[in-house]
């Protein structure tokens, strides 16, 4: 089974980051595929390759990464989402002209048009909410 | 034709829910897709007529749902109940949404594609 996962809550304030993160591990062990994550709304900030977890806790930015690069995930963060939190890509730093950039791959940039494609043409798409 | 269904179940401007849910409506009419709103719970307040935000640093939401007709998207569906549980009645909404019975909304979602929660 191939599926999308929509994922909405805060890796800091939410489950959402986590559970989804578990649920793609389990899924990929039993032979799925994750063919694409989709942040959005707060969970556009598991993006930013700025983020340092304190000891003892789980770095849920670099846990996505290393999970994405192994299987081939194609990680989506909501560009609208993630504009007005200061998340940015190079080049959208570049265009808003902003000192600095904090989203990188496999992390990609892009609209709610991707989070519709992966939506139907995944066998199965699961929502993380906040 | 896939059928996909937003379900939103937030009341408006409390938090960017219902505004991400229409976005994602509307860029799914756009992409081709049988594109419909189910509103839940605290959601059948966003289509309440007369909202006036206007002091809010957010968009009109309920202005934002005049245009779905404009993208093509006539189904939009308010649980009866939850509206009745909140003193509401069909007269108060914007859209002239189908009420649907509580029990029906397994049914509804059965015939969907994709179901996307907000």
């Amino acid at each position: 089974m191939n599926y999308t996962l929509v994922i909405h809550g805060a890796p800091t304030t939410s489950q959402a980051c986590q559970t989804a993160l578990s649920f793609a591990r389990a899924a990929i062990k039993r032979g799925h595929t994750i063919s694409r994550a989709f942040f959005l709304r707060d969970a556009v900030h598991a993006g930013s390759s700025l983020t340092v977890a304190p000891q003892g806790e789980t770095d849920l930015h670099k846990e996505w990464k290393v999970l994405g690069q192994q299987h081939n995930i194609d990680m989506v963060i909501c560009i609208s989402a993630a504009l007005k939190r200061g998340l940015l890509n190079e080049s959208e730093a570049q265009r808003y002209n902003k000192e600095s950039h904090n989203i990188e791959a496999p992390f990609n940039i892009s609209g709610l048009g991707q989070l519709i494609d992966g939506t139907v043409s995944a066998d199965r798409t699961i929502t993380f909410g906040a | 034709m896939k059928k996909v269904c937003i379900i939103s179940t937030h009341a408006p401007y409390g938090s960017p829910s219902v505004k991400d849910g229409i976005d994602t409506l509307l860029v799914a009419a756009s992409y081709g897709m049988d594109a419909s709103l189910l509103a839940m719970g605290e959601g059948v307040l966003q289509l309440l007529k007369h909202q006036t935000p206007d002091t809010l640093p957010q968009k009109n939401t309920g202005a934002m749902l005049q245009a779905l007709e404009i993208y093509g998207i006539e189904s939009v569906y308010v649980c009866h109940e939850d509206l009745e549980e909140r003193g509401l009645t069909e007269d108060d909404l914007l859209l002239s949404p189908q009420l649907i019975q509580r029990n029906q909304i397994p049914q509804l979602l059965k015939e969907q594609d994709r179901i996307l929660n907000f």
